[in-house]
């Protein structure tokens, strides 16, 4: 062989490297702990058995929490539909006016974690709440907080995912072409008839699969049923299967592998009807060239605009208010004046206790090391995905959506399974250790930094990749020079919506924490269990503030992050 | 620099067949243009010789070696082969010396040495100065120059370019023309052009290789392409040309034919001898057609349009004897000609186009 002949067969084995390489990482990422949990459901000591189904399913338990996961993902998904479909008609179609600002602040709510907002409306309503003792309208203490009900759950649920139904709307009304509204009014309609003839017809695809999004949400949802369900006793699958696994510990792992399954067949039946809706938008409207001139509202701009702005009053500046005043109350139910006023819990969290100090340092970690490390992962294997169409990578770029569009218990227990004994042959045990929340978050949130680089490519034009190739330069060499600093920027701005989504999480690390390996989700969750508000609120705020903070510099980075990445862009 | 070669390349997609027996020999530093409407496989073509896509049967040679085979196949980062991209693909993270010096940081060239190349390709493209633009900061015909540019630091055997005037407006295409064919003067490589216009194909190229649903229809020097076009597709896409139908009444050995036009009897040009009485295709440029002097021989029409072009008027007719065809023709003066008039025309010399289609053989 000649010495070209070498180098380019060494090129080829390279190549081939990075693309098994990256199959292997996603494979364990995505398939393999889900594999693991489809086995132990029919498996019971290393024989097959239907057992563990049959004692499940014939729980009386069960079926209360799978009727009460039911009623509040239902519920939750109708009252986020009404929200945010309206939400999104008048924001898309209308001249209202400081139109950027109003979608930031809707759509918060979907980046403040689920616990906090439980959190922050128990702060609201409760008897001990400063807001109403400010106005002298508490309940007397000691009576139940209304939230602690499904009603509660059913509301803060809708108003946590109302930006989702939001936010698909919305993108599906920015698609429709111009021509078809401006057709419907000059053939004489009024804008009402074309809202109900034209437009909403067309958005009924859209529609629909913002409700599923919103309904598969909703039944993975942990944060607010353990926050308001626990305390009032109203039990759905996810509290069911943690309540399970803390009580009666790994013994339970069958039977709790069993329920995670039924709530991930659940989850996945919402996940197939948003997808096919998704994909049934009519090829007719995507020859859109302009968006349509937004409907003038005349004199009915500025009520609808007070109303709009009085929307996010209630949803979203209350409860933060409550909780803000509830960080700054010294002890439980102490009405909160100027003198009263405190920073103490700040202090406590920050620098006393060691467990929520701790916590700090870890979430800040995890989260930074995944969001790190997939940004790395994502950029080559997105580059095989989209520009190379490597059938096996683009495979299993469709699995790697799996431990994402599923609730997180489910991957959570998947993990134990996975990780419960030692891994074979090289003997490292992860159960116990932070190693394993380390693990789930890289599955987890695998998409969430894939997407933004996907698209990034997809707006790339690959003759700049391939003049680098004409130009001599190896996969390795183009990858350096020319591949990365282009879509570097959808990277970061991947990396960061793992950062935020991670660094607020407690679905998984509920279950998968251990002494030493606390998440702040979980010291806000066990201040909270423990009657201690205060010091959870403290907590809470610290974690918002982290959160505004990098939505703002993501804001400022904004120009460079390819389009459709940040939701709330224009 | 060096001679290309395919050989009979054939390149399909699944179930569609876009490339079909091409046979081309580009000799060293020759300028070949590849015309072809769009569809017609063009772009196929420049990415099989490029080596983004592999060929399905038939072999492509770069100099002496085989890069493309069914069984062999080498990749575009080995082939030495420069690209001007329709976008024109000018790293935007980088700036124009960077972009220009690429090659030599793929081989590891020293910063003197690339600073040298960069400094020297640039001047050749008239850009000398702008190392430090970014390409966002330049006009078109700028980028397509660092384009160029980029390509000759790299001294590649052969270069590609691919539609390189499409995204320029009409005032700068004719001034790249210019700047194409002194690029290919000075540097002396062999070069292949893609274009769907013909008359950039004319301009520039030695020879023209015009592509039709995915095979090679013709490949001729431009002079005979207009002249001898090989089928009624190249007759009709190169200058307007009008392709009739005719019968053959004598053909001489070498070459001079008469056939019969409706009811004139006209000279023609055919490449072979053909028997008495069969029916051929016959193209005719505009400029061949003119007012009969006498006013009684030539082919009797009716006008049926007259259009005003600007010092000189665009006629239309229709031939009695096949009402619905229509010939166009040039006149300087109208004199009595007017929509609805009767006209003779006199048919000057046209071409019996040798592979007519749908014509009993």
């Amino acid at each position: 062989m000649s010495i070209a002949a070498v180098e380019q067969s060494g090129r080829i084995w390279r190549e081939r490297g990075l693309i098994y390489g990256l199959g292997a990482v996603v494979s364990a990422l995505s398939l393999l702990p889900l594999a693991r949990l489809l086995v132990e459901s029919v498996m019971v000591r290393g024989t097959p058995s239907l057992d563990a189904f049959g004692r499940v399913l014939s729980s009386p338990a069960t079926w209360t929490a799978f009727r009460n996961s039911m009623e509040t993902a239902l519920g939750g998904t109708a009252i986020a539909f009404v929200i945010g479909a309206i939400v999104a008609i008048v924001v898309a179609m209308t001249d209202i006016r400081a139109r950027s600002t109003f979608v930031f602040c809707f759509v918060l709510p979907l980046m403040i974690a689920p616990q906090v907002t439980a959190l922050a409306w128990l702060q609201v309503t409760g008897p001990a709440s400063p807001l109403l003792k400010a106005i002298g309208m508490a309940p007397p203490l000691g009576s139940r907080n209304p939230l602690y009900s499904g009603e509660g759950i059913i509301l803060l649920l809708g108003i946590q995912y109302a930006p989702l139904v939001f936010l698909t709307l919305r993108a599906g009304l920015r698609s429709l072409p111009r021509e078809l509204v401006e057709a419907g009014l000059s053939s004489g309609a009024s804008k009402w008839m074309v809202l109900r003839t034209i437009i909403v017809p067309l958005m009924t695809p859209p529609l629909i699969a913002g409700l599923a999004l919103s309904f598969v949400s909703c039944i993975g949802n942990f944060g607010i049923p353990a926050f308001l369900g626990i305390p009032g006793r109203y039990t759905v699958l996810p509290t069911l299967i943690y309540q399970r696994l803390s009580g009666l510990g790994p013994s339970a792992l069958s039977e709790v592998a069993v329920l995670s399954i039924l709530i991930g067949v659940v989850a996945i039946a919402g996940i197939l009807l948003q997808d096919l809706m998704l994909h049934r938008r009519d090829f007719r409207t995507t020859t859109s060239s302009a968006q349509f001139q937004p409907f003038e509202l005349g004199r009915w701009r500025l009520p609808t605009e007070m109303l709009l702005w009085a929307t996010i009053t209630v949803i979203l500046l209350v409860p933060l208010i409550g909780l803000v005043m509830t960080s700054l109350v010294p002890a439980y139910g102490v009405r909160l004046t100027t003198a009263t006023a405190t920073l103490a819990n700040f202090r406590f969290v920050l620098f006393e206790h060691e467990a929520a100090r701790r916590a700090f340092a870890n979430s800040f970690m995890l989260a930074g090391g995944a969001a790190v490390l997939l940004a790395l992962i994502s950029m080559p294997l997105a580059y095989f995905v989209v520009w190379r169409r490597t059938w096996l990578l683009r495979l299993l770029n469709l699995a790697a959506e799996l431990p994402y569009a599923l609730p997180g218990v489910v991957l959570s227990i998947a993990a134990i399974l996975l990780f419960l004994k030692p891994i074979p042959m090289l003997g490292i045990s992860l159960y116990n250790t932070i190693w394993i929340i380390f693990f789930a978050y890289l599955a987890r949130f695998l998409v969430l930094g894939l997407r933004p680089v996907v698209s990034g490519y997809h707006q790339l034009d690959r003759a700049l990749e391939e003049a680098a190739q004409v130009a001599g330069a190896s996969l390795t060499f183009r990858l350096r020079t020319v591949i990365v600093p282009l879509v570097a920027p959808a990277a970061v701005a991947g990396a960061i919506l793992i950062f935020l989504t991670a660094f607020n999480e407690l679905t998984v690390s509920a279950l998968l924490w251990s002494s030493r390996a606390e998440t702040l989700g979980v010291v806000v969750f066990s201040f909270e269990q423990g009657g201690e508000s205060n010091f959870a609120a403290a907590m809470s705020v610290l974690t918002i503030v982290v959160t505004l903070a990098i939505l703002l510099l993501l804001a400022a980075l904004g120009r460079h992050v390819p389009a459709g990445v940040l939701p709330w862009r224009d | 620099m060096a001679r290309l070669i395919l050989d009979r390349v054939s390149k399909s997609f699944g179930d569609v067949q876009v490339l079909q027996d091409v046979s081309i020999d580009v000799r060293d530093g020759e300028f070949l243009a590849i015309l072809g409407p769009s569809g017609c496989g063009k772009t196929t073509l420049l990415r099989l010789i490029a080596g983004f896509e592999r060929v399905t049967s038939g072999e492509i040679r770069i100099g002496e070696k085989t890069v493309s085979a069914p069984n062999r196949h080498v990749p575009p980062e080995d082939r030495q082969v420069g690209i001007v991209f329709q976008s024109y693909a000018l790293w935007p993270h980088m700036t124009v010396a960077q972009n220009v010096g690429y090659s030599q940081r793929v081989l590891g060239a020293s910063k003197d040495e690339t600073r040298k190349k960069v400094a020297e390709a640039l001047g050749v493209v008239g850009l000398g100065g702008f190392e430090d633009r970014s390409p966002s900061k330049l006009s078109g015909g700028q980028r397509q120059r660092v384009a160029l540019a980029r390509c000759l630091v790299q001294s590649p055997n052969l270069v590609l370019l691919d539609e390189p005037l499409a995204n320029l407006d009409v005032h700068l295409r004719a001034s790249m023309e210019d700047e194409f064919s002194d690029f290919h003067r000075r540097s002396g490589s062999t070069m292949v052009y893609i274009t769907h216009d013909q008359a950039e194909a004319m301009a520039m190229a030695d020879r023209i290789a015009v592509m039709d649903r995915g095979r090679l229809a013709q490949l001729a020097t431009p002079a005979e392409l207009h002249d001898r076009p090989a089928t009624e597709m190249i007759a009709s896409f190169i200058g307007g040309g009008m392709v009739l139908d005719a019968e053959m009444l004598a053909s001489e050995a070498d070459g001079r034919c008469v056939v019969r036009l409706y009811d004139a009897d006209v000279k023609a040009r055919c490449a072979r001898r053909q028997a008495p009485g069969r029916l051929v295709k016959l193209a005719l440029y505009p400029n061949a057609l003119s007012p009969s002097a006498d006013g009684r021989s030539g082919v009797a029409c009716h006008v049926t349009k007259l259009t005003y072009l600007g010092g000189r008027f665009r006629v239309e007719v229709a031939p009695d004897r096949a009402p619905s065809t229509r010939l166009f023709l040039h006149v300087d003066e109208v004199g009595g000609i007017e929509q609805g008039a009767a006209l003779r025309v006199a048919v000057g010399e046209g071409w019996v186009i040798p592979h007519a289609e749908g014509l009993a053989a």
